[in-house]
């Protein structure tokens, strides 16, 4: 018994609401975040591929892909946009993550996701471009 | 009345370093992850088959780009940081999906995690050791 009120004092107990296990398929908002979510795997996927190729330098086995290797093309599709669905929603956020300071207020959102997508597009084009010339070196 | 106790003693309040290590790997690996591995898998992986060239044209070119040190470092931070990145959601995916249990959720840890940090060491040594 509380000495202050009197009252017995029992354990608490709180309501679990019960979450099943489907819960992402009741909203179009839910399903898109699980998709949100599962764009990593394609990404490591696609990474995974990469060291496989890096391992197959190593020890001496290494063939580039060709445009006869359809499945290889149809992988590396498909991993391309989830990894720019992972790029637009990462990079949708970094206006209401990121707070940069100047003085007594912030930089606006609006800026930083604009810099943002700036720089995406700035290393998609100049990344593209130093790794295709590099192809095209005489070595 | 419950004795004070200051913020800094208390055991509810302290912070988590681990989660706080892990999100701010996950936070980090996703921006670089973000801006820099689109344009690898579209010139590598869809460009290159369709014919134009690029640093895996043949084994000679893609030797040549992995043998710059600064190319090995990037290839495993980008790695590194991706696998991390991945690790933090998938944890959370799963757990949303129905790992809920407590022991279950320290061996989703374990696994996710040290999956990171293995398919990282495999990455070092690839890198590393090649050309």
């Amino acid at each position: 018994v509380s000495e202050a009120t009197g009252i017995e004092e029992r354990p608490v107990r709180t309501y679990r609401r019960p979450l099943r296990n489907d819960w992402w398929l009741r909203r179009r908002s839910y399903f898109l975040y699980m998709v949100r979510e599962s764009t990593v795997i394609f990404m490591v996927a696609w990474l995974v591929w990469f060291l496989y190729q890096v391992a197959a330098l190593k020890f001496g086995g290494y063939e580039p892909p060709t445009i006869d290797d359809y499945a290889f093309i149809a992988f590396s599709v498909v991993c391309l946009f989830f990894t720019l669905w992972h790029a637009i929603t990462f990079l949708n956020l970094s206006g209401l993550i990121l707070r940069v300071p100047i003085g007594d207020r912030f930089l606006p959102a609006a800026v930083i996701k604009t810099v943002a997508f700036g720089g995406l597009l700035f290393v998609t084009v100049v990344g593209a471009a130093i790794m295709i010339y590099i192809g095209y070196l005489n070595i | 009345m419950a004795a004070h106790v200051p913020w800094h003693s208390r055991e509810d309040l302290k912070p988590a370093y681990g989660h706080s290590f892990w999100w701010f790997m996950f936070g980090n690996g996703g921006g670089i992850a973000a801006i820099f591995l689109p344009v690898v898998i579209l010139v590598c992986g869809v460009l290159g088959p369709l014919g134009i060239k690029n640093f895996m044209e043949d084994s000679r070119h893609f030797a040549w780009t992995l043998g710059n040190p600064l190319v090995k470092l990037f290839l495993l931070v980008l790695c590194f940081l991706t696998f991390v990145h991945a690790a933090h959601r998938l944890r959370y995916m799963l757990f949303d999906l129905g790992l809920r249990g407590r022991g279950s959720v320290m061996v989703l840890e374990w696994a996710c995690y040290g999956a990171a940090i293995v398919g990282t060491v495999i990455a070092a040594v690839l890198l590393f050791t090649t050309p």
